[in-house]
C-alpha cells in the first residue's frame, strides 16, 4: 500500500485519534481521583489542552486522508459510505474543536476540566469505532453518475455532515448528563423525575441493537458512569468534578445544537435546490427526503419547546437524544426502509447491492 | 384589547386539547374532501351534499362567531408543536408505509375487487379486471417492501426468532465461513497484486453478497408468511390514505394549520417589530416558511409534467405528461386559452459521454499458447484515467507496504483526438487534440501511458504507449519481473466504458424552439443545451435532461416541467437557509466580537 493513500491516512488518524482518546479518558480518572483532595494540578490541565491538541492533529490527518482521497477518485470524496463517514468524523473533529471554544472548556481550571476531558474522549472513541467500521467497507472508488456532478454535491453533503455529527455531539453531552443524573439519584435515592427514572435505562436499551458504536456509547457509558458515580459518591463524598456541568448542561447542550442546526438546514435545503437542478423537482417525497425532514422537524420542534414553551435541563436533553436516534436511521438506516428501495438517493448505499458475481472465486475453490 | 384577548385564548390550549383539535381538523378534511369528491363525481350528490353542508356549518360558525378563538387556536404554540408532531408522524408514515406510484394509481375500486376475490397468494389462473391485477401488482410490491423492512427490523436487532427464523444469522453459517476463509487464504495475493484496497474491497463485497443472499431467502419465506397480514394491511393503506400520506387531505390540512400557525405568529405583534434588528432573522425565516407553503400549494394546483421523447432532427408540438396525457406547448399554460401561441421543440443533437478507462489484466498463456486472465476476478481493475494518474502494482507478498515493482502512470490525456495509426501494427504514432471541438463531437481520447517494471537483470525497464479509446480501444501487453522473480505479463487497454451498469460520464442534448409562422413553416426562434443538473427554459417550461438509450444513440428523453410556484419556493427556501445561519450563527458571533469589543 502506497504511503500517500486515502487508507492508509485513514488507518494513522484512527491510531492517532487513539492518543487523545487515552489521554482524555486518563486524565477524566485523574481527576475523579484527585477530586476534593486539592493541590496543584498545573500538569494535569496542562495535558488537558494537549488532548484538544492531539485532537486537531488528528483532525488535519483525516482532512489529509480526504484531499487524498480527492485525487484517487477526481471527485469530491463523500459518493460511498466509505468516503462519507470519514468525511463525517472529520467534521465531528472540527465541531469538536469549535465547541471546545464555544462552551468555553478551554477556560476551565483545575477539577472542572474533568468533564470536558471526558466528553473529548468520548467522541475520540466514537471516531476510533467509526474509522474501525469504515477500514471493513467497500473502499472501491466509483464514478459520479452525471446526477452528481454539481457544484452542490460537496456543499449539500458536507454541510449535512457537519450538521449530522454535532447534533450526535449534542446528544452524547445530553446522554452523559442523563446518565450522571440518573446514577446520582440512584444512589443518592433521590425522588428522580419519571423522564430519567425511566427514560436514561430505555434509551441505552434502544441503542442497544444499533451496533457495537451505539452499544458502547449507549449502554458503555450509562453502566462506566455508573462506577464513576458510584466511586466518586464513596463516603457520602461529593462529586466536585461533575458540579459545573451540572450546573451548566442545559446551556451547553443547547449551544451545541445551535452549531449544529443551521449546518442541517442547510443540508436540507440544499439538497432542494439541487434536486430543483437535476430533476427538476425541488422536493419529490423521496424516503431520504422525507427521513431528512423528519430529523430536521425534530429539531424544529426541540427549538420551539425551547424557546417558546420553555423546557429546560433533562426534558429538553432527551428530546436531544432522540434527536440523534432519527438522525442515525436516516444516515445509516435508511437503506432498510420499505420505501426506501425505490429511493433515488442510493448512491452511497453499497451494501444493500449484492454483487454476486464477486462469489465466483470462491465457488470455484469449493 | 382584541391582541391580549387572542394571546390570552392562545396561551389557554393544553397539549392534549391540541393534540384532540388537531386530529379532529384532520379527520374533518378528510371527511370533507371525500365528500366534496363525491359531488364533483356524481355519484351520489344528494347524500355527499347534506354531508358536505353538514362538514362545512360548524367550521362557518366558528369563523364567523368564534373567530377569536380560531385565531387562538393557530397562534398557540402548543397547537403549533402539537402540529410540527404530527407533520413529522405524517412523514414517518410515508416512509415506513410504501407510497404509491404517483404515474401509476390504484382506485378503491380496484383494491375492493380484489378483497372480494379472498385471501390470495397470486393472481395466476384467476380473472380479473385489467384494474384489479395492476393494484395487486402494487400488492406485491408492497409486500415484498414491508417484508424487507420487518425482516431486517428483527434480523439487525437480535429478534430473527419472532420472524420464525432459527439460529443468528441467515443462511448456512458454517458454509459461509468456509467460503470466507477460503476467500481469505487467497487475498493476500490480490492484495500483492492489485493493491489493498483491491483486497478489502472484495473482500467486504464477498461477505456482503453471501450474507445478502441467504437474507433475500429469508425475505422471500417471510412474505409467504405474510402475505395476508400484509394484504389486510394494504387495504388498510389504501382506506385511510397511508399509501398517499403526501397528497392525503389530512397532511394537507396539517401544512394549513403550519401555514396560519406561521403567518399569524409573524403578524402577532404588528411589523413594527420589524424596526428591532433582532427580529429580523425570525422574520426572514418565519416568511420563507410561508412563501414555501404558498409556492408549494401553486405549484400543486398548476404543475405540468411531462416527457418529449426525440431523436436528432425531430421536433413536436406535444409531450406526455406523466399520466400519459397529452399536451400542446403553449405560452404559459395556466393562463393560455385556444388562441395562444403554440412553439415545438427540436432535438439539434445529443451525444452521450462515456469514461476513458484503462483495465489492467494479468495475463498468461494456456497450454495452447492462448492468453488467459491470471485471476478470475468478477471485476478486472480498471481505472478512469486523467492527467497525471499514477497507480502501483505488485508489492512483495510478505511485505504490503514495500516498495510495488509494477507502475502505470498516465503522462498526457487529451479527451477528444484524431490519431495517425501505423499501417501494419496498427499502434498510434502520433495523435492530435481537436482544439474546436463541442461536447457533440464523438471523437475518442488518447492517452499517452508509461509503465514501468524490472527486467530479468533487475533493471527498471519503463515503456512508453499511445493508447487511443475509439472503437474497442487498444491495448498492450507490458511484462516485467515481480517480487517473486516470475514474469509477468500485463495487459493493458484503453477504452471507453460501455460495461452494463456502468452510467455515462455526462449527456447533454442541444435543443431549439420552433414557432409557427403564418404559412405554418416552422421558424427557430430560440436555442439552448440541457444536461442534468442544468435546465433550459423557455415560455413558462423548463426543459432538462432526463432519458438517454445506450441502444439507440440518437434518442434523447427530455423532461418537461411548468411550475408557477417554483420562484416562490426558491425564495422562501433561501430565506429560511440564510435566516437560520443568521439567527444561530452570524448574529452571535457578532454580539460576541462587540462585548469582547466593550471588555
Amino acid at each position: 500500500m502506497e504511503f500517500f493513500s486515502f487508507r492508509n491516512f485513514l488507518e494513522l488518524t484512527m491510531q492517532l485519534s487513539m492518543v487523545p482518546m487515552a489521554l482524555g479518558f486518563a486524565l477524566f480518572l485523574s481527576w475523579v481521583i484527585s477530586a476534593g483532595k486539592g493541590g496543584d494540578h498545573k500538569w494535569l490541565t496542562l495535558l488537558s489542552k494537549g488532548t484538544m491538541l492531539l485532537t486537531g492533529a488528528s483532525f488535519l490527518l483525516g482532512c489529509t486522508a480526504m484531499v487524498l482521497r480527492y485525487i484517487e477518485v477526481q471527485h469530491w470524496p463523500a459518493q460511498t459510505m466509505y468516503e462519507v463517514i470519514p468525511l463525517g468524523v472529520c467534521a465531528a473533529y472540527l465541531s469538536t474543536i469549535a465547541l471546545y471554544y464555544v462552551l468555553g472548556l478551554n477556560r476551565r481550571v483545575g477539577v472542572a476540566r474533568a468533564f470536558g476531558d471526558l466528553f473529548v474522549a468520548l467522541i475520540m472513541v466514537g471516531g476510533v469505532f467509526t474509522l474501525q467500521y469504515v477500514l471493513n467497507l467497500d473502499p472501491t472508488g466509483k464514478a459520479l453518475p452525471p446526477a452528481l456532478q454539481s457544484y452542490w454535491f460537496s456543499t449539500h453533503i458536507t454541510a449535512y455532515m457537519i450538521g449530522y455529527f454535532t447534533l450526535i455531539i449534542a446528544a452524547l453531552a445530553a446522554w452523559l448528563h442523563l446518565c450522571f443524573q440518573f446514577w446520582l439519584q440512584v444512589i443518592r435515592r433521590q425522588e428522580s423525575r419519571l423522564v430519567i427514572k425511566i427514560g436514561v435505562p430505555v434509551l441505552a436499551l434502544i441503542a442497544a441493537p444499533f451496533g457495537s458504536i451505539a452499544l458502547v456509547m449507549g449502554f458503555g457509558v450509562f453502566a462506566v458512569a455508573g462506577v464513576v458515580t458510584a466511586y466518586s459518591l464513596r463516603g457520602n463524598r461529593e462529586m466536585v468534578w461533575y458540579q459545573t456541568w451540572e450546573r451548566e448542561s442545559d446551556n451547553f447542550t443547547w449551544l451545541i445544537f445551535v452549531v449544529g442546526f443551521p449546518f442541517l438546514t442547510s443540508g436540507l435545503i440544499q439538497g432542494a435546490l439541487w434536486a430543483q437542478e437535476a430533476w427538476a423537482n425541488y422536493w419529490g417525497w423521496d424516503s431520504k427526503e422525507v427521513s431528512a425532514l423528519i430529523s430536521w422537524l425534530f429539531y424544529v420542534i426541540y427549538l420551539h419547546l425551547r424557546l417558546i414553551a420553555g423546557w429546560r435541563g433533562e426534558k429538553a436533553m432527551m428530546l436531544l437524544c432522540v434527536g440523534a436516534l432519527s438522525i442515525f436511521i436516516t444516515f445509516q438506516l435508511f437503506g432498510y426502509l420499505p420505501d426506501s428501495q425505490k429511493s433515488l438517493h442510493r448512491y452511497t448505499d453499497m451494501e444493500s447491492l449484492p454483487s454476486e458475481s464477486m462469489m465466483l472465486p470462491i465457488e470455484d475453490e469449493n | 384589547m382584541r391582541r391580549k384577548e387572542i394571546n390570552k385564548l392562545a396561551n389557554s390550549w393544553t397539549y392534549s386539547q391540541a393534540l384532540l383539535t388537531c386530529v379532529t381538523l384532520y379527520l374533518w378534511a378528510e371527511a370533507l374532501m371525500a365528500s366534496a369528491t363525491r359531488v364533483v363525481a356524481g355519484g351520489a350528490p344528494t347524500a355527499a351534499s347534506i354531508m358536505m353542508f353538514v362538514l362545512l356549518l360548524p367550521m362557518f360558525w366558528l369563523l364567523v362567531y368564534r373567530r377569536y378563538s380560531c385565531l387562538g387556536f393557530v397562534r398557540s404554540v402548543r397547537v403549533a408543536v402539537v402540529n410540527f408532531s404530527f407533520l413529522a408522524l405524517g412523514a414517518m408514515v410515508g416512509v415506513l408505509i410504501q407510497q404509491e406510484d404517483i404515474n401509476n394509481p390504484t382506485s378503491v375500486g380496484d383494491v375492493q375487487e380484489l378483497v372480494a376475490l379472498g385471501e390470495l397468494s397470486s393472481l395466476d389462473g384467476v380473472t380479473v379486471s385489467a384494474g384489479a391485477r395492476r393494484a395487486y401488482q402494487h400488492f406485491e410490491s408492497f409486500r415484498e417492501a414491508e417484508s424487507f423492512f420487518l425482516y431486517h427490523l428483527g434480523n439487525n436487532t437480535g429478534f430473527r426468532s419472532l420472524l420464525g427464523f432459527e439460529g443468528d444469522n441467515a443462511g448456512d453459517e458454517e458454509q459461509i465461513q468456509e467460503m470466507l476463509s477460503n476467500l481469505e487464504y487467497r487475498l493476500p495475493e490480490i492484495a500483492a497484486r492489485f493493491g489493498a484496497e483491491k483486497a478489502a474491497a472484495i473482500r467486504s463485497q464477498s461477505e456482503t453478497g453471501l450474507r445478502t443472499r441467504a437474507k433475500n431467502g429469508e425475505i422471500r419465506q417471510l412474505e409467504e408468511r405474510l402475505n395476508d397480514t400484509l394484504f389486510s394491511l394494504f387495504v388498510i393503506a389504501e382506506k385511510l390514505d397511508l399509501r398517499r400520506a403526501y397528497r392525503s387531505d389530512w397532511y394537507s390540512m396539517m401544512w394549513a394549520i403550519l401555514f396560519f400557525g406561521v403567518l399569524s405568529s409573524v403578524l402577532r405583534n404588528g411589523v413594527s417589530y420589524l424596526r428591532k434588528r433582532n427580529k429580523w432573522g425570525f422574520a426572514i425565516t418565519h416568511g420563507g416558511i410561508l412563501l414555501i407553503v404558498i409556492g408549494g400549494l401553486l405549484g400543486r394546483t398548476t404543475e405540468i409534467r411531462g416527457l418529449v421523447n426525440l431523436n436528432i432532427g425531430e421536433y413536436t408540438s406535444e409531450f406526455e405528461t406523466w399520466t400519459r396525457q397529452p399536451k400542446r406547448f403553449v405560452y404559459n399554460p395556466t393562463f393560455a386559452d385556444e388562441d395562444s401561441k403554440v412553439f415545438a421543440i427540436k432535438l439539434e443533437d445529443f451525444r452521450a459521454d462515456q469514461h476513458d478507462v484503462l483495465d489492467i489484466i494479468y495475463v498468461t498463456a494456456n497450454e495452447q499458447g492462448q492468453l488467459q486472465q491470471e485471476f478470475d476476478l468478477d471485476q478486472q481493475p480498471k481505472l478512469r484515467v486523467f492527467a497525471g494518474l499514477t497507480q502501483a502494482y505488485d508489492y512483495p507478498i510478505d511485505n504490503p507496504k514495500g516498495d510495488p515493482a509494477f507502475k502505470l502512470e498516465i503522462l498526457e490525456y487529451e479527451p477528444q483526438t484524431t490519431v495517425v495509426r501505423d499501417e501494419d501494427s496498427g499502434a498510434v504514432t502520433s495523435y492530435a487534440a481537436i482544439s474546436d471541438a463541442t461536447f457533440f463531437d464523438a471523437s475518442s481520447a488518447t492517452i499517452k501511458l508509461k509503465a514501468s517494471g524490472p527486467d530479468e537483470n533487475n533493471e527498471l525497464r519503463s515503456e512508453e504507449f499511445l493508447l487511443h479509446a475509439g472503437g474497442d480501444g487498444d491495448g498492450v501487453p507490458f511484462s516485467y519481473v515481480g517480487p517473486d522473480g516470475e514474469r509477468r505479463v500485463a495487459w493493458l487497454r484503453f477504452r471507453e466504458d460501455r460495461d452494463g451498469g456502468s452510467m455515462p460520464l455526462e449527456w447533454q442534448s442541444k435543443l431549439s424552439i420552433l414557432e409557427y409562422d403564418e404559412h405554418g413553416h416552422p421558424v427557430e426562434v430560440a436555442g439552448g443545451e440541457v444536461r442534468v443538473n442544468d435546465y433550459f427554459i423557455h415560455g413558462g417550461y423548463r426543459f432538462f435532461q432526463t432519458n438517454h438509450n445506450p441502444n439507440d444513440p440518437t434518442y434523447s428523453g427530455i423532461g418537461v416541467v411548468y411550475d408557477l410556484g417554483l420562484p416562490l419556493v426558491l425564495w422562501g427556501l433561501y430565506c429560511v437557509m440564510f435566516a437560520t445561519a443568521f439567527i444561530f450563527l452570524i448574529m452571535p458571533l457578532i454580539k460576541g466580537s462587540k462585548t469582547r469589543g466593550q471588555d
